[in-house]
């Protein structure tokens, strides 16, 4: 049965409201109502005496449900959304929160400041526009998932924001009282502790009994959701709080929203690492996902260009500029096996970073640091104690660690570190400064050179693809929304990139089905802001999500989506191949579900049938510069586009 | 001195296609068995590297007997191709393929302007 069947089955809950609809003129309508917009004029008055809720509640429901109501608690709950600063609510519909989906297109969408509804067709795609947005505009947005299956539909997604530390504002239903559910529908769609289903992977939860819990667990939620290390929240909420009326009194209050303070690591801990990396003849700076907002960038370029150290950039985010002479990430491991001190900055795998390993294989593994080397480690993820899901890594055996926010705890480093540096250090500082920019350069031609190996071949090589697209692209304000890492982190290697918002970071968790609809609400974002979004998008992961593109199209979010369509999931190729040779046993059927071909598809027709606008199979790369240009102009003119690229696996 | 023996053995083992036989491989039948046996997932069609997983063939110094041995008795992740999947004479024409990527000139990327931005 299709979850949406229980729509017809069960009516609003019709025991509380046939009970409280009345003395509808006395009830108010939503506190700190906004100025309201012309189809909003309509009188909510009704002549239906009221009772009182709780002499219901005790009593049996009633079969027949009301005709008219004058207010509902999910119109509260919009202006308590509204008040956190949030703009949209993504959602695939749902019964369980037709309430809210009510209280949204017909009050939200109608009044200022206006909170809109995005349609999406499957809850991680909602879930996921809710990842890229976060990281494009620093706060969350809105998903609301249907109650049970909806949220587990949505559970990826959001273990992918979890391990992304990405703040995000989500909602599931619940009907916790049986007499309310009139289906066996509605029975499999219960659940008695519905965030229990994602609990590990959220930074905190609450099922609120009344619209004035729900005000201070939405106004907790946000506060937690936005205190670093980020993270999704979750509100389950009761149908009848969405859709009965309000009561009179007392009136529920909206909280003020706190300005938050992110946590700042220890004084003495951070000027005892300012003593270490001013001392050290070869400190290295590591990170992965430290610049929250474009300060962490800036106080980054303040750190390293006062130490003259090296930074080797994990690209969790956009952290320091790709080309700056101090960034050292394309010759990462030679500069880390230098160190004498290594101070890791919101490092996701601290160990990766200072260790030799070979994935996937049972080789061993050794530190590749220098005897005596120091570890420092700075990360607020310290401060968020869950342990089933195992996104902390392996322990990374620091000397020294610091509980803080790298980006909040940066200034205060920084003028630690000026403090001790004297006139002969700063000589020998520029020294190694010098040194390192030579480096630099000469790992950028290192990376030319590689990229132009197989430059006109077909496949088209991702190095080609990389290039062509940056060349279309780098004089706008452009943001690669995608990650990196399945086009051999080129962008990274051979761009120019020095803005906040030019690179996002990827899933998180890397669970597959993030980039098309993360990339989507990153565009989202940016539409304000008037930036080209670009997104490199894997035809596997595209496969999981494609109903991204129809939302990008009814939405009207213009995007440029570049496929990177090597038609396989080309990772599991190379990972089946070894295990099919140490059996002994050849790889010539390691295609077999591992590959996309037989048919190929057309993801040029794909995008078209739902009103993107779609170019290719691209398979020469002598074509591939116009037809990016060509797209370009689609989406500058506010439209989503697509070019299917064949491309070489990686 | 045992590393050295052990070096030894094991290219002695891992050798048995003869350099005669590696130098009339097939350059055309060893681009088919690249293909066939997904060489390029790792390594790319030309050899240029897709990735951290699979080293540059094209212009990496690479020489008939490294190719075999990594082959036969691989470092790191690659997998093993061994004679049971991988005959003397597909390894031989194969290795000419290999070998034939490295024609003309390293590219530099100079003469490329997209690369020079």
């Amino acid at each position: 049965m299709a979850k949406h069947d229980d729509e017809r089955m069960v009516g609003r809950r019709a025991f509380l409201k046939s009970a409280t609809l009345a003395g509808a003129g006395a009830l108010t309508a939503p506190l700190a109502v906004p100025a309201a917009k012309a189809q909003d004029a309509a009188p909510r008055a009704s002549s239906i005496p009221a009772t009182p809720n709780r002499e219901a509640e005790r009593g049996t429901p009633p079969d027949i449900q009301p005709t008219t109501q004058t207010s509902c608690g999910s119109d509260f709950m919009v202006d308590v959304m509204r008040g956190l600063g949030i703009e949209h609510a993504a959602a695939f519909v749902g019964s369980s929160f037709r309430g809210l989906h009510e209280s949204i297109i017909n009050y939200g969408m109608l009044t200022d400041p206006e909170i809109d509804f995005l349609s999406c067709m499957h809850e991680e795609v909602s879930v996921a526009m809710c990842h890229g947005y976060a990281k494009i505009e620093g706060k969350p947005m809105a998903a609301m998932m249907h109650d049970t299956v909806g949220l587990q539909h949505g559970s990826m997604a959001i273990y992918n924001a979890y391990a992304d530390r990405v703040p995000m504002f989500l909602i599931t239903p619940t009907a916790p009282d049986l007499r309310t559910r009139k289906t066996m529908v509605q029975f499999v769609h219960s659940v008695q502790d519905g965030a229990a289903i994602v609990r590990d992977f959220i930074k905190w939860d609450d099922r609120p009994g009344s619209l004035q819990h729900w005000a201070e667990s939405a106004t907790r939620a946000w506060k937690y959701a936005m205190t670093p290390p980020y993270g999704p929240v979750l509100l389950v909420t009761s149908i009848d709080l969405q859709e009965n009326p309000m009561e009179e009194e007392p009136r529920p209050v909206i909280p003020p929203v706190p300005k938050i303070s992110a946590p700042q690591a220890e004084d003495g801990a951070l000027r005892e690492t300012a003593k270490m990396l001013v001392e050290a003849e070869a400190p290295v700076l590591l990170c992965d996902r430290l610049a929250r907002t474009p300060a962490g960038l800036q106080s980054l370029i303040e750190l390293a260009e006062l130490l003259q150290a090296p930074v080797v950039d994990a690209s969790g985010r956009m952290n320091f500029p790709w080309r700056h002479p101090l960034n050292q990430s394309s010759r990462g491991r030679a500069v880390t096996a230098q160190a004498d001190v290594v101070l890791g900055m919101e490092m996701t795998d601290f160990w990766g970073a200072t260790h030799s390993f070979v994935p996937h294989t049972e080789t061993s593994t050794q530190s590749i640091l220098k005897p005596g080397a120091k570890r420092i480690s700075l990360t607020a993820v310290d401060l968020n104690f869950h342990s089933n899901f195992q996104d902390f890594e392996r322990y990374p055996a620091a000397d020294l660690s610091l509980q803080g926010d790298a980006e909040a705890s940066l200034p205060s480093l920084i003028a630690a570190c000026r403090s001790l540096i004297d006139k002969n250090r700063r000589s020998n500082f520029d020294m190694r400064g010098k040194k390192l920019g030579e480096a630099h350069l000469d790992a950028l031609a290192d990376q030319r050179a590689l990229a132009a190996e197989g430059w006109d071949s077909q496949p088209i090589t991702t190095a080609r693809l990389v290039m062509e697209f940056y060349n279309i692209i780098k004089d706008e304000d452009w943001t690669l929304a995608s990650g990196s890492l399945f086009q051999n982190a080129w962008p990274q290697k051979l761009w120019h990139a020095d803005k906040h918002h030019r690179y996002i970071g990827d899933a998180g968790a890397y669970g597959i089905g993030y980039a098309a609809p993360a990339t989507l609400g990153a565009a989202l974002a940016n539409k304000k802001h008037g930036r080209l979004t670009v997104s490199i998008q894997g035809d596997g992961d595209l496969m999981c999500c494609p109903s991204s593109l129809w939302t990008a199209a009814h939405e009207k979010i213009p995007i440029l989506y570049i496929m990177h369509n090597n038609r396989a999931w080309h990772q599991e190729i190379m990972l089946l191949q070894q295990t099919a040779n140490r059996m002994q046993r050849g790889t010539d059927r390691t295609h077999i579900g591992t590959t996309i071909r037989d048919p190929f598809i057309d993801f040029s027709k794909m995008a078209q049938s739902m009103g993107v606008y779609g170019q290719g199979p691209v398979t020469d790369p002598k074509d591939l510069g116009a037809a990016i240009k060509r797209a370009v102009e689609v989406v500058k003119r506010g439209e989503p586009a697509l070019v299917d690229v064949v491309c070489q696996g990686r | 001195m045992k590393k050295l023996l052990l070096a030894i053995i094991l290219t002695t083992l891992a050798a048995p296609v003869s350099a005669q036989t590696i130098a009339t491989g097939d350059v055309a039948r060893g681009k088919d068995i690249y293909m066939r046996d997904a060489c390029y997932t790792c390594h790319g069609t030309t050899g240029a590297s897709t990735s951290f997983v699979g080293p540059k063939l094209a212009h990496a110094g690479l020489t008939a007997n490294r190719i075999l041995r990594q082959l036969r008795q691989p470092s790191a992740q690659m997998p093993a191709y061994t004679e049971k999947v991988l005959s003397d004479k597909d390894a031989a024409d194969l290795i000419a393929y290999v070998l034939s990527l490295s024609k003309g000139p390293a590219p530099t990327g100079k003469d490329i302007p997209l690369l020079n931005r």
